[in-house]
C-alpha cells in the first residue's frame, strides 16, 4: 500500500460559454463556460499531459499506469501503453486501461494506493452530450495523474470506504454519443443512504469526526444527489465542480478536485474525496509536510490557475465540428496517410 | 548515434507558416520551426495557435498531441505550444562536365493549361511527334528514352505503350520539380557517352487530373510523423518571408509589395508566351489583394497547377548539322541533391536553398561562366511560388546576398532589364 507521492492535472485550453450554447441554439440558459479538448486533443494525448506534470514532481519512476476513461481513443488496443511510450518509460512498466464508467476514476486511484510497486493512476475523460442538453453545457474535458508509492509521500491514505449498489441511474450504450439518465430524483433516492454509509465508515475507520476535516471534495454522475449530499454532510469546506468552473470532466473529475484540494492544502490536513458513481465511494487522505515542499519546488500551473487561464471565445460550431456533431467540407486536398505500425514501431523510443 | 528526450526542452520559434490550403480539421495549420535551447530543430505544427499569434522569436514548449485519425488508426505526436547560414559544403566531386559535347536539334512543348479532354497518352504523343518533326527525325531513329513524370506514369511503359516504341530503352525517371531537367541530363550524358547516338528527352504530367487543390506528393508507409506531409507546398515555401523579414529588415509590407512585383512581372511574360497557362496581364493591385493561401502568399503569388508535355531530341554536336541550322548546344548540366536536414540543423536560416548556390557554382564552373549578371542574357526559373524567385536571384548570383528585393523593387528582373 503506497502513499501519495506526485500529483499532475491538465485542463486543455479552449473553453466554450454556456450563454454561446443558448445564443446558437436559441434555447437553453446557464453562464460560466465548460472546457473543450481542442480537436487534436484526446483522453491519452490529455492522459500524457497530467502525467508529465506528475512525472515533473518526483523522480520516481513508475512500473505500472493505469488509465480510467469513459472515452477511450481505442477498444481492444492498451490506451495507457500510448501513456508510456510518450512518458518515455521501458517494457518493464505494465499498462492497464480501466474503462467504460465514471467509477473507474475512484477505482484507479484505489488500485494504484493498494499497488505494492509504484503505479501510476490517469483520469481522462471528455464528456459532452447531444446538442442543448444539459450534458453538454455541464460536462467538461481534463485528466488528473496520481504517482503512488513506498513513502515518504506527500500524502498518506487513511481510510477506504465504498457502498454499491445495481440500480439505474445514468447508461450508455457502446457507440452512443450521449448517456441517458432516469429522473434524477430517484437518483438521489438511491444514491444519500449509500454515500452517508461510505462516509460514516471511512471517518470511523480513520477515528475522526467530519469537522476535523480541513478539505472535502464531492462530486458524481447526478449533480442532484452531489448537491444534496454536500448540503448533508458536516464538512467545514466543500469544493465541488462549480467551483473550479470548467464543467464536470466525468472520470477525471474526482482526480482534478482531489488535486485542487491538494493545490491548496497545509501539512498534515485531512481530504475526504467521494464519488457519487453507481454507489458511493470515499478517500480519506492526510497531507504531509512534503507536499508543501514539493509545491514551492515544482513548476506547473495549479488547476485552479489552469482553470482561469484558456481561451473563452470559442464558438459553438467549431465545438461541434471538433466533436463530430458537425460534418463540415473538407478542403480540396488528400486525406491524410495512417502511421504504418512497423516504422511507428522503429521509432517509437 | 542516443536518443535523448526532448519532451521538456524550451524552443524559439526560428520560422513559422500559415497554411491555408493543407488538410487539418481546424483550418488553419500553423506550422513553426523551432530551435531548442541547448540544440537541436523540429519543425512541427503549433497547437492551440490562431493564425496571428506567432512571431519569430516566441517561446515555445512541447505538448503531446492526436494529430490525425485515418482509416481509423490514430496518429501521436508532440507539437509546440504558446542562425548563421549555412554554408553548402562543397563537396568535392568529380564533375567535369560536358560542354559543347551534345546538341539539342528539335524540341516541342504543349500549351500548358487544365486539358480536361485530354488524356496523359494525347500529350504525350502530341509532343514526341512534334518534337520528331521538329528534328526531322523518325521515331525508330530514337536510340533511347527518358521520361520525366513525377505523378503521371509508372515505368518506361507510361511511353512506350503510347508510342508503340519497338524495343528500345525507355527509364521513367522521377526528382521532384527537377524531374524534366533530370530527364534532359540524363539524356545528354547518355549521347555525351557516346552509348547512345539520337536520344529522346520527354516530360508529362496531369496534375489537374487528381481533382486536390495544389501539388500532392505521394506517400510511402511511415510513422506518420515526418514533417514533409502535413504542410502544403506554398506553406513550405512560405517559411521564408519571415526569415528573411528578419534577417535583411524588410517590413512585412514591403516584403508583401516585392512579392507582388515578381508575380506581376511573370504575368507580363506570360501574356507574350502563346504557350503559357496564364496569358493576362494582372494588376499589382489585383495580385496583393488575392485571397491568403499560405503566410502572406495570395493566390496569385503561387503558380498554378497544369497539365502539358514537352520533348527535346539529343544528338552529338558533330551531328547536329544534319538536323536543323540551328542547334541548342548544351552548356552545362548539374543537379545537386540536399541532405534535407534544413529543418533539423539549426544553422539553416530559410533565407537560401544551399542546393542551389552548389548547383549554380558548378555549372557556371562547367560553362566558364565567371560573371554571370554580365554573362547571361535570360534565366528561366522555378517560381514556384514567388518568395522562391526572390531568393534564386540571390542564389544564382544575379543579386547580392539580401539585396534581391530592392533589385526587384528596382525593376531589375523584367523582360526589358538589363542586369549589368
Amino acid at each position: 500500500m503506497g502513499q501519495l507521492l506526485a500529483y499532475g492535472a491538465y485542463i486543455p485550453h479552449y473553453r466554450l460559454g454556456r450563454t454561446a450554447i443558448a445564443a446558437a441554439l436559441q434555447a437553453g440558459g446557464g453562464h460560466g463556460w465548460r472546457a473543450v479538448a481542442s480537436f487534436d486533443e484526446d483522453s491519452t494525448s490529455m492522459a500524457v499531459e497530467a502525467a508529465r506534470q506528475a512525472g515533473r514532481r518526483s523522480d520516481i519512476r513508475p512500473l505500472a499506469t493505469y488509465l480510467a476513461t469513459t472515452s477511450p481513443a481505442y477498444l481492444d488496443k492498451t490506451n495507457a501503453c500510448v501513456v508510456n511510450a510518450a512518458l518515455g518509460l521501458d517494457s518493464a512498466a505494465f499498462a492497464m486501461d480501466v474503462a467504460a464508467a465514471v467509477r473507474g476514476g475512484a477505482g484507479a486511484l484505489i488500485a494504484a494506493h493498494d499497488a505494492p510497486r509504484p503505479t501510476l493512476a490517469v483520469l481522462s475523460d471528455l464528456r459532452g452530450g447531444l446538442p442543448g442538453s444539459a450534458d453538454e453545457r455541464d460536462g467538461g474535458d481534463a485528466a488528473a495523474a496520481f504517482l503512488f508509492g513506498a513513502g515518504p509521500g506527500i500524502a498518506e491514505v487513511i481510510a477506504v470506504s465504498s457502498a454499491s449498489e445495481e440500480f439505474l441511474d445514468r447508461w450508455r450504450l457502446p457507440g452512443q454519443p450521449a448517456s441517458r439518465v432516469w429522473e434524477d430524483r430517484f437518483g438521489e433516492s438511491v444514491y444519500l443512504p449509500l454515500a452517508h454509509a461510505a462516509l460514516t465508515d471511512a471517518l470511523k475507520q480513520a477515528g475522526v469526526g467530519a469537522q476535523d476535516v480541513q478539505h472535502a471534495v464531492i462530486t458524481g454522475t447526478n449533480r442532484r444527489a452531489v448537491a444534496r449530499f454536500a448540503r448533508e454532510t458536516g464538512f467545514t469546506e466543500v469544493t465541488s465542480d462549480d467551483a473550479l468552473g470548467i464543467g464536470n470532466a466525468g472520470t477525471a473529475q474526482v482526480g482534478l478536485l482531489l488535486a485542487d484540494a491538494l493545490d491548496r492544502a497545509g501539512p498534515d490536513e485531512l481530504v475526504a474525496v467521494t464519488l457519487l458513481a453507481d454507489g458511493a465511494t470515499t478517500l480519506l487522505l492526510r497531507t504531509t509536510p512534503a507536499l508543501i515542499e514539493q509545491r514551492d519546488a515544482s513548476p506547473g500551473a495549479t488547476v485552479r490557475a489552469q482553470a482561469a487561464a484558456g481561451d473563452d471565445g470559442l464558438p459553438y460550431l467549431p465545438y461541434l465540428t471538433w466533436r463530430g456533431l458537425l460534418t463540415r467540407e473538407p478542403p480540396r486536398r488528400p486525406e491524410p496517410d495512417p502511421p504504418a505500425a512497423p516504422p511507428s514501431y522503429r521509432n517509437e523510443t | 548515434m542516443s536518443a535523448i528526450p526532448m519532451a521538456d526542452a524550451r524552443a524559439t520559434v526560428t520560422t513559422f507558416a500559415v497554411d491555408k490550403l493543407a488538410y487539418t480539421p481546424s483550418p488553419p495549420l500553423v506550422a513553426v520551426v523551432l530551435d531548442f535551447d541547448g540544440g537541436g530543430r523540429l519543425r512541427c505544427q503549433l497547437a492551440d495557435a490562431g493564425p496571428g499569434s506567432v512571431a519569430v522569436g516566441d517561446r515555445v514548449e512541447m505538448t503531446f498531441r492526436r494529430m490525425t485519425t485515418a482509416r481509423g488508426i490514430h496518429n501521436y505526436f508532440w507539437k509546440g505550444t504558446s542562425g548563421v547560414r549555412g554554408e553548402a559544403e562543397l563537396i568535392r566531386m568529380a564533375s567535369r562536365g560536358i560542354r559543347d559535347k551534345v546538341a539539342i536539334v528539335g524540341m516541342s512543348c504543349t500549351q500548358f493549361g487544365e486539358h480536361w479532354d485530354r488524356s496523359v497518352d494525347d500529350l504525350l504523343l502530341d509532343a514526341a511527334g512534334q518534337a520528331l518533326a521538329s528534328a526531322r527525325v523518325r521515331q525508330d531513329d530514337v536510340d533511347a528514352f527518358w521520361l520525366g513524370t513525377a505523378g503521371s506514369g509508372i515505368a518506361g511503359l507510361a511511353l512506350s505503350k503510347p508510342l508503340k516504341i519497338g524495343y528500345k530503352p525507355v527509364s521513367r525517371l522521377e526528382n521532384m520539380c527537377a524531374t524534366g531537367s533530370d530527364a534532359l541530363r540524363n539524356a545528354c550524358y547518355a549521347v555525351a557517352s557516346g552509348a547512345v547516338d539520337v536520344a529522346m528527352a520527354i516530360g508529362v504530367e496531369k496534375l489537374k487530373d487528381s481533382g486536390f487543390s495544389g501539388l500532392v506528393v505521394p506517400t510511402v508507409s511511415s510513422d506518420g510523423t515526418d514533417s514533409t506531409y502535413d504542410l502544403s507546398a506554398p506553406a513550405m515555401f512560405s517559411l521564408i518571408t519571415p526569415a528573411y523579414s528578419a534577417k535583411y529588415g524588410v517590413p512585412a509590407d514591403e516584403l508583401k509589395e516585392v512579392m507582388t512585383r515578381i508575380a506581376w512581372k511573370n504575368h507580363r511574360n506570360g501574356a507574350h508566351n502563346s504557350r503559357a497557362q496564364f496569358r493576362k496581364e494582372v494588376s499589382r493591385a489585383a495580385i496583393a489583394a488575392s485571397p491568403l493561401v499560405a503566410g502572406q502568399l495570395g493566390v496569385m503569388a503561387c503558380s498554378g497547377v497544369s497539365d502539358g508535355s514537352a520533348a527535346a531530341i539529343i544528338v552529338p554536336v558533330e551531328h547536329a548539322h544534319r538536323y536543323c541550322e540551328r542547334p541548342l548546344y548544351v552548356k552545362a548540366l548539374t543537379l545537386v541533391a540536399g541532405r534535407g536536414q534544413g529543418l533539423i540543423d539549426p544553422s539553416y536560416d530559410f533565407t537560401s536553398f544551399p542546393e542551389v548556390v552548389a548547383s549554380a557554382e558548378d555549372a557556371y564552373r562547367q560553362a566558364g561562366i565567371t560573371d554571370p549578371p554580365a554573362e547571361l542574357a535570360m534565366a528561366e526559373v522555378h517560381d514556384c511560388f514567388t518568395p522562391t524567385e526572390l531568393v534564386l536571384m540571390e542564389d544564382l548570383g544575379f543579386a547580392e546576398r539580401g539585396k534581391g528585393w530592392s533589385e526587384v523593387l528596382a525593376g531589375r528582373s523584367t523582360l526589358t532589364a538589363t542586369c549589368r
